[in-house]
């Protein structure tokens, strides 16, 4: 009897325990986040918790007794397409156990949502893929490198341009060995770019190195370097990045040593050419001045066209001269201070009677003062009375124009006629070496198709530039500018101009 | 050889897991049951009607209705055993 007693309260006491356990059970279950599901053996439902209904985004009373499946779960756990109705897929992490449930074998599946989880990973997933085919495709080698120094990734280009790489830290860098271009002097292992990056948390730019590769060759490279910070600030390493400029340098050199040869050329032969020529013309100027003897008007016609032939040839080897001289950098400018208005006013008055003898009117749109500017006053003359020379030769009906007009910073100046004009397509090229083109010349004298791209190299010597507007039919428009002179600043505003 | 086995997996879309499972499982019927299975893959993005119907909650799932019992399971189809034990079939040979 007591025995019996005994168990009854010893079971009371066990039902407790129970109770208490079950409740915590419960009390997890209910408020876990994750979907709780459990099944029979064989893949039925018994039980979903209230999160369940969260994660598949509907009611699921109608779920209980139906055929959930039999989970598999190959190793500790297994992701899962969720089938949410109305809703975009989701993605779950299904854990299962095989438990005891109501004295049965049941199985207690929980399935933690991890939509919001995967999609960044998928984001930070492509975001890399994407960077990965970026470095792979780029040409410029990139080089990653950790707080210490140490060489964390480098990329097939940067490889290729070292010929091979060495994983060093910073203290080894001088492993790279690189001279400066500019000095000549070799770049010590806390001078590289990437080195003064981690340890000064400088940025550099495409600063010039010739470097010796691990197969011994030289190469010309340009060398940056940005700090990679940390969140609160501290450099945690640095992105180096490599470009080899090699074949650039070659071929600029190249450019340079053809264009010496050309001018060198060109004076020479054009030098050479002036002596005969001037001997010609001596010769023919004698014959035409009568004085080996008495010539008729029919031979004297001849020698006048051979006259005014050998003049157009001298003219063109002078234009050459001048502008492989321009080309060459070796025009001296003769700068003095000169009052434009007077300047372009004279240029224009000396063209009145040639342009009115063709029945063109001439306008005149300068300034009553003073416009100072500072240039080689015989040159400017010269190129500026050729623009009014071509504007006549091309023009027919109507006016030319010349104006002058005084901006903030510089002069602007404008040749304007009402002639035939040039084609739209051919306008890019008017200041293109030995173009003659739209414009077909009149009964004048035929140029040599140098004059504007020498005024335009004269014009730039002097920090101005010079363009061309033009309409076929309408007129064209050639418009200069140079920089205006001012007494503080002198020859400082026309170097200024030049470099901008 | 008339088709004996009759299978519908319900997979969503094209994701990883559809991909894997649908290789998995062809590769599981076509060691075993080469020629006389038939399996139908329905994506669950296409056909929510189907999936409501068969109270699909996740895939990749897996159904045998043929032959009988109708079994089916859930999960990854890696495991060739468990796979053929939880639909309740036996390979053949």
């Amino acid at each position: 009897m007591k025995k019996q007693i005994d168990n009854a309260v010893q079971d009371k006491i066990d039902l407790q325990a129970l109770k208490e356990s079950e409740a915590r059970f419960r009390s997890i279950v209910l408020w876990s986040p994750d979907a709780i599901i459990v099944t029979d053996a064989n893949g039925k439902i018994e039980y979903m918790n209230p999160a369940a209904e969260g994660v598949f985004n509907r009611k699921l009373e109608s779920f209980i007794g139906k055929d959930f499946g039999l989970p598999l779960v190959d190793g500790e756990s297994t992701e899962i397409d969720i089938f949410r109705p109305g809703k975009d897929p989701g993605v779950g992490d299904m854990h299962v156990v095989e438990a005891e449930w109501l004295n049965k074998m049941a199985h207690l599946i929980t399935i933690r949502d991890i939509t919001e989880r995967k999609k960044v990973e998928d984001e930070l997933r492509a975001s890399d893929a994407l960077l990965q085919a970026a470095i792979k495709i780029m040409p410029v080698g990139l080089w990653i490198i950790d707080a210490e120094g140490n060489i964390k990734f480098s990329s097939a280009a940067a490889q290729k341009i070292w010929a091979g790489v060495k994983y060093v830290g910073i203290d080894q860098l001088g492993e790279y060995k690189g001279w400066r271009t500019d000095s000549g002097k070799l770049v010590e292992a806390h001078e590289w770019a990437g080195a003064r990056a981690l340890e000064k948390g400088e940025t550099t730019i495409e600063q010039e190195v010739e470097i010796e590769c691990f197969d011994g060759t030289h190469k010309i490279i340009l060398d940056s370097a940005v700090p990679l910070r940390k969140s609160d600030g501290s450099i945690g390493g640095a992105i180096t990045i490599n470009q080899d400029i090699t074949e650039r340098k070659r071929a600029e050199e190249e450019i340079k040593k053809l264009i010496k040869i050309k001018s060198d050329f060109i004076s020479t032969v054009s030098h050479e050419l002036r002596t005969p020529l001037s001997i010609t013309k001596e010769g023919i100027s004698l014959v035409l001045d009568k004085v080996p003897g008495d010539i008729n008007e029919k031979q004297k016609g001849v020698l006048q066209v051979a006259n005014n032939n050998i003049d157009r040839l001298s003219r063109i080897i002078n234009e050459l001269l001048d502008i492989s001289k321009i080309e060459a950098g070796k025009v001296k400018l003769k700068k003095e201070l000169v009052d434009m208005a007077v300047l372009i006013r004279g240029a224009a008055s000396l063209f009145e009677l040639s342009i009115k003898m063709k029945g063109l009117e001439l306008k005149v749109d300068i300034p009553e003062k003073q416009i100072d500017a500072y240039i080689d006053l015989d040159k400017i003359y010269q190129y500026f009375t050729n623009l009014i020379e071509n504007a006549i030769k091309f023009t027919d009906k109507g006016h030319i124009e010349v104006s002058l007009r005084e901006k903030e910073k510089e002069i602007e100046c404008v040749v304007a006629d009402t002639g035939i004009g040039i084609a739209g397509e051919d306008l890019p090229k008017v200041f293109d070496k030995f173009q003659q083109f739209g414009r077909v010349s009149g009964p004048g004298e035929k140029g040599t198709g140098l004059g504007l791209s020498i005024t335009k190299g004269i014009i730039e010597l002097h920090g101005g530039r010079i363009r061309a507007e033009s309409e076929p039919g309408r007129g064209t428009k050639f418009i200069f500018n140079l920089p205006k002179y001012s007494a503080e600043n002198g020859e400082e505003s026309i170097k200024k101009a030049k470099e901008a | 050889m008339p088709v004996k086995y009759v299978l519908k997996l319900y997979v969503t879309g094209a994701t990883p897991r559809s991909q894997a499972a649908l290789k998995n499982i062809k590769k599981i019927l076509d060691v075993d049951f080469k020629g006389i299975y038939s399996l139908r893959v329905i994506d669950v993005i296409k056909n929510p009607k189907l999936a409501e119907d068969d109270k699909i909650l996740a895939t990749p799932t897996l159904i045998k209705i043929l032959p009988p019992p109708v079994a089916r399971i859930i999960g990854d189809l890696l495991d060739r055993e468990k796979v053929l034990l939880g639909l309740d079939l036996v390979a053949m040979g």
